[in-house]
Order: C-alpha cells, then structure tokens, then sequence
C-alpha cells in the first residue's frame, strides 16, 4: 500500500487491476449460472438454440489421416453450416482424456477444458470410476432413435450398461494383419501360431497396450473352449485358471517372438512400424478396416491381408462421452447427435472415407438409406464385417483387462 | 537504492512464485497422493503404495537402470569432447566448421532418437546395407542395438546430444580460463606434457565443469523421449516408467506412480543440496 501511495500511475494501475478482476470473477460467475441449467432439462429446440454460435472442444486420437480428413473435411463444415458450432479437434486419447478430467476434478474446475471426448470401454470404465461423465444424455438425441441398441455389442461396453452416459459412434473387431507374400498361409489358432513362430523365430509379437490385451483376451476365449466363460461379472477362479495356461503358453514360446519375447513394442503403432519395415511378418489392429485404409495410403504393401484366427476376435464400439464439467454440453450433445446421424454414419461406412462399422440398426432407417447403406463398396483386402462377424466375441468385464495389464507385465515382461 | 533493493526483492519473489512454489507444491500434492490423501479415489491415509513399490523391487532395478544409462551416456561424452578440446587446445569453436557441433542440439531428443530407430533398427537403413552386402539374410539377424538390454541405442543418442554440447562448453573453459597459457607456463618451468595434463588441465577443467555436467547427468536421468522410443519393457528408465504408472487401466496405480515422483523429486533435491555444498559446485 506504501508502495501505491508513493507511485500514483502505479496506484491507479492497481485499483484498475481490482476492477478488471471483479469484473472477470462476476462475468464467470454469471457464465457458470448459466451453465448450471443442464440440457437434459431442456427441449432439443433449446439445446440447438444455446449450441448456435458456440465451441465445442473433442479431444480424439488423430493418428489416422483418413479420420482427420473425415473429421476435417465433412463434420466441422457441417456442424458450422448446420448449427453454427465451431468444433475444435483436440490431440489426445483415453489416458489423456482421463487424466485432464480427473486432474481437474481435483482441481475444483467446473468448466473444464474438454467437452467430449472419442472414449472405448477402458476409458469408460475410468471415467464412470471418476464420475467424469455426464449423462443419461443418449436418448435426448433425436437420432439415437437409430442406433441399434438390441446389439449387445454396442449396448455393452466391457460388459457394462452404456446407460445414456457415451453415446456409440462406430464398431470393430480385432484383426490379425500379415504380409501373404511372406506368409502364406497364416495360423489359424494357437497351436498353429507356436508352430510359426518356431519355423520362424523374430517374426511374432504383440504390443504391451490395449490392442495386445485384446489379443489376449481371445487367447484366453481358445483356452476355456467358449467366448461366454468369460461372459459376466469378473470372476477370479475362471481368471485365475485361464490365465495361469495363458502365461505357462506364453513364458514357453516367448523365446521365438521378436526380440526373444525380451521386450514388446509399446503400443500399435510401433507394431505397425515393425510390419512395414520387414521385422515382423505380422501386425495386428483393433479396427478392421485399417488394412483397406493403411494400403490407400501406401503405409501398407499391396499383398497385406487381415484375418480373424479360428479363435475369434474382440469386437467392441468405441463412443462419444461428454464430460461431466464440460463447458459447453449442449453443444457437445448436438455434436454426437450428427455424428449418429444416417449420413454422418454412411458416409464413414465407405471404405475409401474411413470403413468404420455402424452403430445404426438399417431396419429401423428409412428404405432411401439403408438402399444407401447396401450400396456401400465392399473392402478389397479384408473379410467382410458379416464373415469376421461370425466370430466376434463380446469384450470381458474391465476387471480382466486390470488383471491382463498387470500380469502380463509381472509374469511375463518381467519374468 | 532502494529500488534496486525492491527491484532485487520483486525479482527473488518472482523467481519464487513461478519456480519453487509450483515444484514445492507439486512434491507435496505427489506425497499426499502416494499415501492415499489427495486425488479422486483416495481412501485415507495408508502406506500400502509405498509398499508394494518398494517390496516389487523393479523400482530398484528401475533407478540403477536410469542411473547407469546416465553414467555412460555422461563419462563417454563427457570424456570425448575433452580429449577433443586438449587435442583443440580451446581454438575449436574459432574454426568454421565447428558449426557442425550445434546441429545435434538444434534437434529435438525425439527426433534423434526416431533417426537412430531408422539407423539401427532390424528393417532399418544399416540392416539394409548389411542385407545387401550379403551379411544378414534376414532383419533378425541384425545385430540389437535399439530396444536391446543394454541400451545402446539410447546411449547413443544422449551421447550426440551431450557430445556437442560438453564441446562447446569445454572449449569456452578452455579458452576463457587460459589454461593454454597456463600449460606453456608450466612447460616453461620444466613440466612435461603428460604432466601438464595432470596437473594443470584436467583439475581446471573438472573444477570448473563439475557442477554443470552434475546437473546435465540429472537431465539425462530423467529424460523421457529418447527411453520411450530405444528402451525396452524391462527394465524402464524412471521417466518411462512414471508417465506408465500415471496412465495405468487401473487409476488404483496413480498413486504408486506419484510416489516414485516424489522419489524422484529428492533425490534431484538432495543432489543439488549436495552440489551447493561441496568445493566449487552451484553458487
């Protein structure tokens, strides 16, 4: 105060200072009062009508160019054209969502940085352990009238109820990626793939991350005999059994992975790297349309073909979740609301677009879109999603993932 | 006078607010979280994180891991880019292609450590060259030197980044502490060249440059990208394994992470209240 009295330019500075901050804290007071009127409690006319003219932050992986430009290209010009919203793309992916959420959570912060975000079941999971979502939204939205919620697939996100709180946006299965130039004939089961890997050693591995674990979990479904032993609630006899083969198989043939099963690539995309520059004979992708896109793009040779071993393969939806302290909700609900629209959809079902499975039940389009639907070209170097259905096995309670995580690191990493 | 005191103080308080406070800070939200006092899930005071981190022992391996990357990476450049100085006689940053010692470190430690994946890797280029050269019929057969147990392609890495920067540095001591006049002197009074080099250039050198190489070795040992990209599983540098345990499926292990955070934060404390206090370190 001395210092104010003694320095009038200095002490006219600070009172502005007080101004500006008084005016700044009763500006976000009045914006969080506004805030606080939650959408669910409002007709869509009023959803739409507080969305116009508004931001909206998703925070989604941007790995994939065809998903950028589909994103891009299509949805930000549509969503500006149709409700005036202006959807900002964020980099980031289930941890980093989780992470910001919970960090702000802890923080105290209402109006956080992210409205929604691109989430699959392990994400979910965290985020409904966080309370990090907000919702029952889904039904709200008028195109969700669509969506085929009779598809346990979609209804169940590691087996747990969606309940309204992520709203489907697309759905894969787990393929096996190989060269056929190099491998002609690829193993269609475990004992098959000891067998190749022992022919030829340095060729095989899986990543230490979500899409390894997902590997697992149909190696786990070849070892009980039947996907549905895992169907349900966790239970920790049928872990524990399954589980204990799975790491004895492992921990025996490790030693003819690559790099002697010493180390595992951290994540898909290393594995990719790994495919394309000739170490590994084999790749594997949660999206099963990524074969058609990756040689579209040239990432991938010509002679690249993806497959779904006897055993079958996880098939699983990924969402859209809005956050709990989002800012900005009802634009976030408009957003996933054209996101499940039948165009949005169609044009994301196109292979040369994206391939994404989806989510919409065609019987319950109009006769004009699902001709649309069937229309859609068919992919060129993967099975159909009717054939790779035929083996698609549900996702497993999220315990057994913690679990998988966990022990693969300690029994077998580290082993 | 006085505002120049105040200047001095606003300036002390500054340095405060936006460094020691938001570290200190930071130490004790991680301590907090690692024994179940802070974060969305905390059940109440409890030491099972820190047990069951210390009891895995991976923790252990996981610091002399990072601990020996550091070391090697460190001495090995460290102890080139000083017999390139002595060999300079502190005239090397005057010649014109010492410009070649500031290109590793306009480069991102990222970016080096993707060029060395594409170098060294299996399907990498050298594997191409070995491949058509009709050393190795296959990419397996390449020799490891990235994601391989002793963190070759790592070292090397850290070794460009710090080789360059310990030369430029070196040679500044070199020539600003006149070490060169120093060693003619001595050879003046009889000293031979061997000896000069004991006794005079390696003391001066190591006395002025300890502190600074001390911290640089710190910064190796916690340096993330380079370790994520070359390292393997097992063992992981601190870095990697940190950033792991934060970004677990399981949010149960958030705590287990921040408590090697916190770890990690003292020790980088403890060795720079050690560099304060010993002869010659951080004034």
């Amino acid at each position: 105060m001395r210092i104010l009295r003694k320095d009038s330019a200095a002490g006219r500075m600070g009172l502005a200072a007080v101004f500006f901050l008084s005016f700044f804290l009763s500006s976000c007071r009045q914006a969080e009062s506004k805030a606080e009127l939650s959408p669910l409690q409002m007709s869509w006319e009023e959803v739409l009508q507080e969305a116009r003219g508004s931001t909206v932050h998703l925070m989604m992986w941007q790995g994939d160019p065809f998903i950028n430009r589909y994103m891009n290209e299509y949805v930000k010009p549509k969503l500006d054209s149709l409700y005036g919203i202006h959807l900002v793309l964020l980099e980031g992916q289930g941890n980093r969502i989780v992470s910001q959420v919970m960090t702000e959570k802890e923080a105290g912060i209402r109006r956080g940085g992210i409205d929604m975000g691109w989430i699959n079941g392990e994400t979910f999971y965290q985020l409904r352990q966080i309370e990090g979502l907000f919702g029952p939204f889904v039904e709200k939205l008028p195109n969700s009238r669509y969506i085929d919620f009779d598809n346990p697939f979609i209804a169940f996100d590691f087996q747990q109820a969606v309940e309204g709180y992520e709203c489907p946006w697309g759905n894969v299965q787990q393929v096996i990626i190989y060269d056929s130039l190099r491998v002609p004939d690829p193993p269609r089961n475990m004992e098959a793939l000891a067998a190749y890997v022992e022919a030829r050693p340095g060729t095989f591995t899986l990543s230490n991350d979500f899409t390894g674990m997902t590997l697992l979990k149909a190696f786990l479904t070849e070892l009980a005999g039947a996907p549905d032993t895992f169907y349900g609630p966790f239970r920790e006899k049928t872990y524990l059994k399954y589980s204990g083969k799975l790491w004895d198989w492992l921990n025996h043939y490790k030693k003819y992975f690559w790099r002697r099963g010493e180390t595992f690539p951290d994540a898909v995309a290393s594995l990719h790297q790994l495919f394309i520059n000739g170490e590994l004979n084999f790749s594997m992708s949660n999206n099963d349309a990524e074969v058609d896109n990756k040689i579209l793009q040239g990432l991938f040779p010509e002679s690249t073909r993806a497959y779904v071993p006897d055993h079958g393969s996880i098939q699983n939806s990924h969402y859209m979740g809005i956050m709990a302290n989002g800012a900005n909700k009802a634009g976030a609900m408009v957003v996933a609301n054209f996101l499940i629209s039948p165009e949005a959809q169609w044009r994301k079902a196109d292979p040369a677009v994206w391939g994404d499975g989806t989510v919409l039940a065609r019987k319950k389009l109009s006769r004009e879109w699902q001709k649309k639907f069937a229309a859609i070209p068919h992919r060129k170097y993967s099975p159909s999603r009717d054939e790779i259905g035929e083996k698609a096995i549900r996702e497993f309670d999220a315990e057994y993932m913690i679990r998988l995580y966990e022990d693969f690191r300690k029994k077998v990493i580290e082993n | 006078m006085r505002i120049r005191y105040l200047h001095r103080k606003a300036g002390l308080a500054l340095h405060v607010l936006l460094t020691l406070l938001p570290l200190a800070a930071g130490g004790i939200y991680a301590l907090l979280y690692s024994v179940g006092l802070a974060g969305s899930l905390a059940p109440g005071f409890t030491l099972r994180y820190w047990d069951s981190l210390i009891s895995r022992g991976t923790l252990w391996q996981t610091f002399a891991y990072s601990a020996y990357i550091m070391m090697v990476s460190v001495l090995l450049s460290y102890a080139s880019a000083l017999a390139l100085v002595i060999s300079g006689r502190g005239r090397l940053m005057q010649q014109s292609r010492s410009r070649i010692f500031y290109l590793p470190l306009a480069m991102p430690a990222l970016v080096l450590a993707f060029f060395a994946f594409r170098f060294f890797s299996g399907g990498g280029w050298l594997a191409s060259l070995a491949f058509r050269a009709g050393w190795i019929e296959s990419p397996q057969e390449f020799p490891e030197l990235v994601n391989d147990p002793y963190g070759v392609g790592i070292i090397f890495v850290h070794f460009l980044l710090a080789f360059a920067f310990f030369s430029i540095y070196l040679d500044r001591v070199y020539a600003n502490e006149r070490i060169g006049e120093q060693v003619q002197s001595a050879r003046v009074l009889g000293a031979g060249y061997g000896q000069s080099l004991r006794r005079v250039v390696l003391p001066m050198i190591l006395r002025k440059t300890w502190p600074a190489v001390s911290l640089y070795a710190l910064f190796v040992f916690g340096s993330y990208e380079v370790p994520l990209l070359l390292g393997r599983s097992s063992p992981e540098m601190l870095s990697v394994r940190i950033v792991r345990m934060l970004s677990r499926f399981n949010l149960e292990d958030r705590p287990e992470g921040f408590a090697i955070v916190f770890a990690y934060m003292m020790l980088s404390v403890l060795a720079v209240i050690l560099l304060r206090k010993s002869k010659g370190g951080l004034r």
